[in-house]
C-alpha cells in the first residue's frame, strides 16, 4: 500500500475536510476575525483529520502486510482466512472480509472435493477396467501359443503394443494421483529395472537384442513401481527404433551428490531439431511419425513422474548412431 | 523322480483355463481344474497336486484367502497369478505362503519357466543331493560352480553353471534355445541368442579339457541335448 494510493482512497474525505474548511474560513473572515486567530482555528481544525490519516495509514499498512506475509508463507494460500489476525482497530472490516473469504473458500471447496471424488471415482473405474481388460488379453496370447501359425509373431507384437498402452494410461491415471500413490524409499536400481527389462522378455529375446547391465548395485531414493514403469517405457522406446546389432546398455554412476542411471541403445537415433521437444505433450516426432504406432505420450509422461518423484532426466542422442537417455537421482545414499 | 506333475488350476475364466490346459499339457503335465471355488482345500486333499496356479481374482473368495486356507492343510507349491501390479499383492501373496507370482498377461514362456522352476525347487532339488550333480563321470559341484572328471577340474561361470544345470537336469533329451534363454531370464540372467552359443561353445571346450566322452550335441533350429 503507497501512501498516494492511500490519499487517493479519501479523495472524498479530503475534499470534504478542505470544503468545510474553506466555508469556515469564509465565515470567519465575514465576521472581521483577527488574521492570527483563523490560522489557529485551522491548524486545530486540521489537526485531528491529519493525525487520523495518518496513524490509519499506517495501521492499515500494516495490517494488509502482516496478510501478504502470512500468505507468502502458507503453502495453500486459500487458508489465509484462517490466519487472519484479531484486529481491534479495524475489527469490522476484519471480519466482514474474513467472512467473505471462509464463504468463497466453503463454496470453492466443494466444488473441488466434488471434482476431486469424480476424478477419483474415474480412476478407480479405469484400473479396474484396465485389470479386466487383461483378462481376454491374456486368452489371446495363450489362444496364440496354442496354435501356431506364420502370423504368430505379428500377432504379439500387436498385443504387446496394447499391452504397453494399457500401462501408460494406468500409470497416467494414477500421475494425477501421485502424492497419494508413492513411497520414496531406499532402493537397489537393479531391483526396478530388471523387472522393467522382464516386461519386455519375449520382444528382447525373439528380436535378439543384445541387454547389457553393469554397475547397477548403487542405492537411490526413490518409489520403485513409479520408477519400474519409467524404465519400461524408456526400454520399450529403445528396443522400439533397433537398427542392426541391437544392443541396450543400462548402467549406473555415482558422483559427489547424485547417482545418474543410463540407457543406451545403438538404434536409429533422434533427429537433434526433435530433441528439444521430445519430452512435449503428444510430441511425435520424426521417428514416431515413421512408427504408425507412436502416441507421442510415453516420454511427456514419464518426464512428469520423474520430476515429481524428484529426480531429472535428459536425452542425448546422435541419429543414426545413438539414443542415451539418463534419469538422475540428486539425492545419493550410499553403495551396497 | 517324479513322472507327470499333476497341476491344479484355480481360474474362473473358462477360456483361458481351457487355453491353459492344452498349453501346460503340451509341455507334458497332467492337469486339474478347480471346479468350484468353495472348497478349494477339500479337492486338493482329494486330487494331490503337485503345484497350485492359482488367480487372485475369484468370484466367492478372493485367492489371498484361498491361498491361506490350502496353506493350513497343505504344503503344495502355489504360484499366484494376479492381474493387479501393486506389490502389496505380491508381497500379500509370498506372506500368505505362496511359493511364486505372475503377472497378467504374461508370456505364456514364461508361465512354462516359472512352472518348471518351481517343481524342480521342491521336487528336485530337494530329493536330490542338492549341491551336486553326475553323469557319465562327470562331477558338477554347484557350490563352488566346479566340473570334475577323473583328476581334472575346470571352473564354470555363473551364465555356465546355470545352462549346465538345466542341461544336465534333462540330460539324453533335447532343451530347446527358448527354454535355455527363458529359463536364465527367470534367473534375472538377461542373455541373448549369440551369448548363448558363446556359452555352449565355452562349455564344450572345458568339456574337452576334462578328456570326458560326455558332448553337447546341437539339434538345428531346436536346441541341444546333453550326451
Amino acid at each position: 500500500m503507497k501512501f498516494r494510493e492511500y490519499i487517493k482512497e479519501y479523495e472524498l474525505f479530503i475534499f470534504f475536510e478542505l470544503l468545510g474548511l474553506i466555508i469556515i474560513d469564509i465565515y470567519l473572515f465575514l465576521i472581521n476575525t483577527f488574521f492570527q486567530l483563523i490560522i489557529i482555528i485551522d491548524i486545530i481544525y486540521l489537526l485531528s483529520p491529519l493525525l487520523f490519516m495518518i496513524y490509519n495509514f499506517h495501521k492499515k499498512k500494516e495490517y494488509y502486510s502482516t496478510i501478504y506475509r502470512t500468505m507468502d508463507n502458507l503453502e495453500k494460500k486459500y487458508f489465509i482466512s484462517e490466519f487472519m489476525a484479531q484486529e481491534s482497530f479495524i475489527s469490522l472490516e476484519n471480519e466482514i472480509m474474513k467472512d467473505i473469504l471462509n464463504t468463497m473458500f466453503l463454496s470453492m471447496y466443494e466444488d473441488i472435493k466434488n471434482s476431486k471424488e469424480k476424478q477419483l471415482d474415474y480412476q478407480e473405474f479405469l484400473e479396474i477396467w484396465i485389470h479386466e481388460v487383461k483378462n481376454p488379453l491374456l486368452t489371446l496370447k495363450l489362444i496364440v501359443a496354442n496354435n501356431k501359425t506364420k502370423v504368430n509373431k505379428s500377432i504379439l507384437e500387436e498385443l504387446e503394443k496394447i499391452e504397453n498402452l494399457l500401462e501408460q494410461i494406468l500409470y497416467y491415471s494414477r500421475y494425477e494421483n501421485l502424492e497419494n500413490d508413492y513411497v520414496i524409499k531406499e532402493t537397489l536400481i537393479e531391483d526396478f529395472v530388471k523387472n522393467a527389462i522382464k516386461k519386455h522378455s519375449r520382444q528382447i529375446i525373439e528380436n535378439n537384442i543384445k541387454i547389457q547391465l553393469s554397475n547397477l548395485d548403487n542405492i537411490v531414493k526413490t518409489d520403485s513401481k513409479w520408477m519400474e514403469f519409467v524404465c519400461s517405457q524408456i526400454i520399450s522406446n529403445s528396443i522400439k527404433y533397433v537398427k542392426d546389432n541391437p544392443e541396450v546398455k543400462i548402467f549406473a554412476f555415482e558422483d559427489n551428490n547424485s547417482v545418474a542411471l543410463v540407457f543406451e541403445d545403438n538404434g536409429i537415433g533422434i533427429k537433434s531439431k526433435d530433441l528439444s521437444r521430445l519430452f512435449s505433450k503428444n510430441f511425435t516426432g520424426y521417428n514416431g511419425r515413421l512408427e504408425k504406432g507412436s502416441t507421442g505420450f510415453g516420454l511427456y509422461i514419464i518426464n512428469r513422474i520423474v520430476h515429481k518423484l524428484g529426480h531429472e532426466i535428459t536425452v542425448d542422442s546422435q541419429e543414426g548412431s545413438y539414443t542415451k537417455i539418463e534419469v538422475k537421482f540428486s539425492k545419493a545414499v550410499h553403495k551396497w | 523322480m517324479i513322472d507327470i506333475y499333476k497341476v491344479f488350476i484355480v481360474e474362473d475364466n473358462l477360456k483361458a483355463l481351457k487355453e491353459l490346459e492344452i498349453l501346460l499339457k503340451r509341455y507334458g503335465f497332467e492337469i486339474i481344474c478347480a471346479k468350484d471355488f468353495s472348497d478349494i482345500p477339500l479337492q486338493i486333499q482329494n486330487v494331490k497336486p503337485h503345484l497350485i496356479l492359482l488367480d487372485i481374482n475369484l468370484p466367492q473368495y478372493d485367492g489371498f484367502f484361498i491361498c491361506q486356507n490350502i496353506r493350513a492343510v497343505s504344503k503344495v507349491p502355489i504360484i499366484i497369478v494376479t492381474a493387479r501390479d501393486s506389490d502389496v499383492d505380491t508381497i500379500m501373496g509370498i506372506r500368505l505362503g505362496a511359493d511364486d507370482y505372475i503377472k497378467k498377461p504374461y508370456s505364456p514362456e514364461i508361465l512354462v519357466v516359472k512352472v518348471q522352476a518351481v517343481l524342480r525347487r521342491v521336487y528336485e532339488m530337494a530329493s536330490a543331493d542338492e549341491s551336486c550333480m553326475k553323469y557319465k563321470g562327470l562331477f558338477f559341484d554347484l557350490k563352488d560352480y566346479s566340473l570334475k572328471y577323473e583328476d581334472k577340474t575346470v571352473e564354470l561361470t555363473k551364465n555356465e553353471v546355470k545352462i549346465l544345470f538345466l542341461l544336465m537336469n534333462k540330460a539324453g533329451s533335447i532343451v530347446t534355445r527358448d527354454e535355455l534363454i527363458y529359463e536364465l531370464w527367470n534367473n534375472d540372467e538377461f542373455i541373448d541368442d549369440n551369448t548363448l552359443t558363446v556359452n555352449i561353445t565355452r562349455l564344450r571346450k572345458k568339456f574337452e579339457s576334462l578328456d570326458s566322452c560326455v558332448i553337447i550335441e546341437t539339434k538345428k533350429g531346436v536346441g541341444y541335448i546333453l550326451k
